[in-house]
């Protein structure tokens, strides 16, 4: 037998069609390869249909007379459309970073360590340096590649209208930018991590989500902070609010005073117009101050918040991987 | 405090070399100063009682954990390194596979993470136990399982197999099987086998060198035939209300009094005086009598002593 040994056969194609991988990311590719097939697939059907919903947009704004009539003219039939535009959105920007990493990250290596297939493979002939690193490196780069592309798609999708309306402007853009990229890679990788030291896939998932929903709160009550407002006042009373741009994102407002005093516009709520009026007097309230991102500010805001997610998942992925040399058995 | 046999020379290259090793968890110390040596081409039982370490013994050498004290080398270079992972194979004794993988899958992952693959004795094993290269395993039964992971493990060419309680959930018939594609392989190919088992008759039909380990540490290292032959079974009658008589200076591993018949196990230092009928202990007697004696002083034959500065290097 030793003379007719094989050192190594042809490899039979059991790919179908998959991609020709080698090594260990053939290994990653086909344990998860439904979760990849699937995040591949869900990725060209939203963009087909971010696609599709921008040419039915089109097809009304031509309808309506844009770009020519101002967006107030057509405001009210916009309505849906608009709504398709948040909905997705909120999809892109909020679904996505929480299913990805309760669904992928957080199973990624808890299975492994829960089923004992991690001593499986790491009792083959590959660094435990290197398992890790591949099987954190794939679905990273899969899922940065989909979450872009969807992105950018919803990005051409919002072009026409986005500066036309603020809250348009403010909500939906930041999932045109880098910003779902940056949160599915943290969450992804914080599910990975997560899962590493639980050791248990389900707990892991729970945990994942929990973490993510935190990662949402933290980011929609914090983002804004990362802009340098512009501040302006009024001193023409309270009837007369100080003009800011269209597609400005209004931070917050007060009540200004004769001396210059920013005071709560809550402080005069009261009963009637008239005991108002005496309050209003007796404070002395002579106008608005009002603070707000310019639009020309979203851009910087999303790239900084980004640099930051960024910059955190590196931290967690390079946890991950000390964790895994020291720490997995 | 170890008896040595005789200088009979260790010639020979170790295929795993362990010297005071050690490893404690939050929970205690599961292994304490693992001092033996294990040369290469032998097929070596590994017994002890449960939470003796043997699980954890054979971690160290495959590189799954680290130790917290001393140091182990597989066939001098250190269990994490690429030559000792090419080198040594593991089947835990879960057995784990990919339960969505093909059986086909599951060779080639031994082809895809293994820079030494023979695909041909991978697949030999798997077809004579009539397995289908398609089928799933988690449609596979624990025998077929435990025959696909022996292909995976056979498949690399391993120098070193290092197996925990490879047939601890199997009928005996799929048991007896497998111990002789085992053996058949191991025999073929020169491979060094570390098998851990409670099946103690198992070990002494398939194994031809023993270690046993209880919680001070290494209990029994050697070949078994000098372990057999260094034990007397001795058998006597009770005399007044002392024990047996004049065994003072032969080593007693384990003596009982049934009625008025008094049987000791003995490592002789010399005849044994005295009237006693003495016979030769089987396998099982002699590991029966070390795991409950466990003040026994150890019993190290010469090529299971290791070296330490080998083993320190």
């Amino acid at each position: 037998m030793s003379s007719t040994a094989t050192a190594s056969a042809p490899a039979p194609t059991t790919a179908r069609g998959g991609p020709r991988l080698r090594g260990l990311a053939w290994l990653v590719w086909r344990q998860h390869r439904a979760a990849f097939r699937t995040g591949i697939v869900l990725t060209v059907l939203c963009a087909a249909w971010f696609a599709y919903r921008r040419w039915a947009m089109l097809d009304f704004l031509r309808g309506a007379g844009w770009p020519e009539v101002p967006y107030a003219d057509y405001m009210d039939g916009f309505v849906p459309y608009m709504s398709r535009l948040m909905e997705s959105a909120t999809t892109l920007g909020v679904f996505v970073p929480a299913l990805v990493g309760v669904f992928v990250g957080a199973p990624l290596f808890a299975h492994d360590l829960e089923h004992g297939t991690g001593k499986l493979v790491l009792s083959q002939t590959v660094g435990r340096g290197r398992w890790v690193a591949t099987k954190l490196g794939m679905p990273l780069l899969l899922a940065a590649v989909c979450t872009a592309l969807l992105s950018a798609v919803y990005g051409w999708w919002l072009a026409p209208v986005a500066e036309a309306d603020s809250t348009l402007y403010w909500e939906t853009g930041a999932a045109a930018g880098p910003v779902p990229v940056a949160l599915t890679l943290f969450t992804l990788t914080a599910g990975a991590a997560i899962g590493m030291v639980l050791r248990r896939t389900l707990l892991s998932m729970v945990v994942s989500f929990g973490f993510a929903t935190a990662v949402q709160y933290a980011w929609s009550s914090f983002w804004t902070d990362l802009g340098d407002p512009v501040s302006v006042t009024s001193r023409a009373g309270v009837d007369a609010f100080p003009d800011i741009p269209a597609a400005a994102n209004q931070l917050e407002q007060w009540y200004l005073t004769g001396s210059g005093e920013r005071i709560g516009w809550g402080s005069c709520a009261e009963a009637t117009e008239k005991a108002t009026d005496a309050c209003l007097a007796e404070k002395d309230v002579v106008g608005w101050a009002v603070d707000y991102l310019p639009a020309s500010e979203l851009t910087p805001v999303l790239w900084t918040g980004s640099a930051i997610l960024f910059a955190l998942t590196a931290a967690v992925a390079a946890f991950v991987v000390l964790w895994g040399r020291k720490r997995l058995f | 405090m170890s008896t040595v046999i005789d200088n009979g020379g260790t010639a020979g290259t170790s295929a795993i070399e362990a010297y005071g090793l050690g490893k404690r968890y939050r929970r205690g110390w599961a292994l304490q100063d693992c001092t033996f040596r294990l040369p290469a081409g032998r097929i070596c039982g590994l017994v002890g009682p449960n939470g003796s370490g043997k699980t954890t013994l054979m971690g160290l050498v495959t590189h799954l954990l680290k130790p917290t004290t001393g140091s182990v080398r597989v066939f001098g270079a250190l269990p994490g390194s690429e030559e000792a992972r090419r080198r040594t194979a593991f089947l835990a004794q879960e057995k784990p596979l990919f339960r969505r993988f093909t059986v086909a899958e599951t060779l080639r992952l031994g082809r895809e993470l293994n820079p030494r693959w023979e695909q041909q004795t991978a697949e030999d094993i798997v077809r004579a136990g009539d397995i289908p290269l398609g089928a799933r395993i988690g449609a596979l039964s624990g025998g077929q399982r435990t025959r696909v992971a022996f292909a995976l493990a056979f498949g690399r060419r391993p120098d070193l197999l290092v197996l925990d309680e490879p047939m601890s959930d199997l009928d005996p018939l799929v048991r007896h099987e497998l111990t002789s594609v085992l053996m058949a392989e191991a025999a073929e190919h020169g491979t060094t086998v570390l098998m851990s088992s409670h099946h103690l008759t198992d070990l002494e039909n398939s194994c031809d060198y023993l270690l046993v380990i209880a919680s001070g540490g290494v209990r029994l290292a050697g070949e078994v035939d000098e372990i057999l032959t260094a034990h007397t079974l001795l058998t006597g009658a009770r005399t007044g209300r002392g024990g047996p008589p004049r065994l003072d200076r032969h080593t007693v591993v384990e003596s009982r009094v049934s009625g008025r018949q008094v049987t000791a196990l003995v490592r002789p230092d010399g005849p044994v005086a005295g009237d006693w009928q003495a016979d030769s202990p089987n396998l099982e007697e002699v590991l029966l009598a070390y795991l409950r004696s466990p003040g026994t002083p150890p019993l190290v034959s010469p090529s299971a002593q290791a070296d330490p500065k080998a083993a320190a290097a």
